[in-house]
């Protein structure tokens, strides 16, 4: 399976319609690594996969469970996320 | 008139019989965490919904920034711009009347709102950044859409 995902990586549809990477560059190489066990090289090629995984895995149970202090805790999550995000676009564009 | 007059008499009694119900069928999972809150706040024990759209906006906000990631400027914007639009709408129902509502939906409406404006602003700042990218770089970027075009120019001459 994660061969087949390889060889099927779709291509970026913004970088081809408009020249410049997106802030989404390298997630799909990220999660092929990730499957495949090296969470380094996925940190890597795209920092942000791990911190958005447990974003969304806690916004489920925070859904489910009603925690209490569950929407602050999803804000300051997202506003890191958001952070390592565009840091992250900013160096790949210096780079 | 008296048409009028009458189906306002039909329509009064349905409401009141309905009101009770929807309070039951929404609130009795909840009742029993809320009950100790509200007693501090309010001494007349009323049951509390969600927020309208509480959720809704949550999950949108949230997302917004992973579509913005994954499909660029087409979808992610539009996913934040419903959640913000949703979020206005049921802030304005929250403070027509406050006590209706449980606190914890109206946080999760914040939450949502404030990650939607985050993420739309990520969208713009991502549009800064590449357009600056561009004036940078000049013409050295790589796109279908220009390689289309100076295809057509070659054409033409």
């Amino acid at each position: 399976m994660i061969e087949w995902l390889e060889r099927h990586m779709l291509p970026c549809p913004v970088k081809q319609t408009i020249g410049f990477n997106c802030p989404g560059c390298g997630m799909q190489r990220a999660i092929i690594e990730l499957l495949q066990g090296n969470i380094i090289e996925s940190f890597q090629s795209y920092p942000a996969l791990l911190p958005l995984i447990a974003m969304f895995i806690f916004l489920a149970l925070h859904l489910k469970f009603d925690y209490k202090h569950g929407a602050l805790i999803l804000k300051i999550a997202f506003i890191i996320n958001a952070i390592i995000i565009s840091l992250n676009y900013i160096l790949n564009l210096i780079h | 008139m008296e048409n009028q007059n009458q189906n306002q008499n039909q329509q009064q009694p349905n409401y009141s019989q309905q009101q009770p119900n929807y309070n039951q069928q929404q609130q009795q999972p909840n009742y029993n965490q809320q009950q100790p809150n509200y007693n501090q706040q309010n001494p007349n024990p009323v049951f509390q919904s969600k927020v309208p759209n509480s959720i809704g906006v949550l999950i949108l906000g949230i997302l917004s920034i992973l579509v913005i990631c994954c499909s660029g400027p087409f979808v992610g914007p539009i996913l934040a711009i419903i959640a913000i639009i949703l979020a206005a709408k049921g802030k304005k129902a929250y403070k027509q009347n406050p006590d209706l509502y449980t606190l914890g939906s109206f946080k999760n409406l914040k939450a949502g709102q404030v990650c939607a404006i985050i993420g739309l602003a990520i969208c713009i700042l991502w549009f800064i950044l590449g357009g600056i990218s561009i004036i940078v770089n000049g013409a050295n970027f790589n796109s279908n859409l220009v390689r289309e075009i100076n295809d057509i120019i070659n054409d033409m001459r």
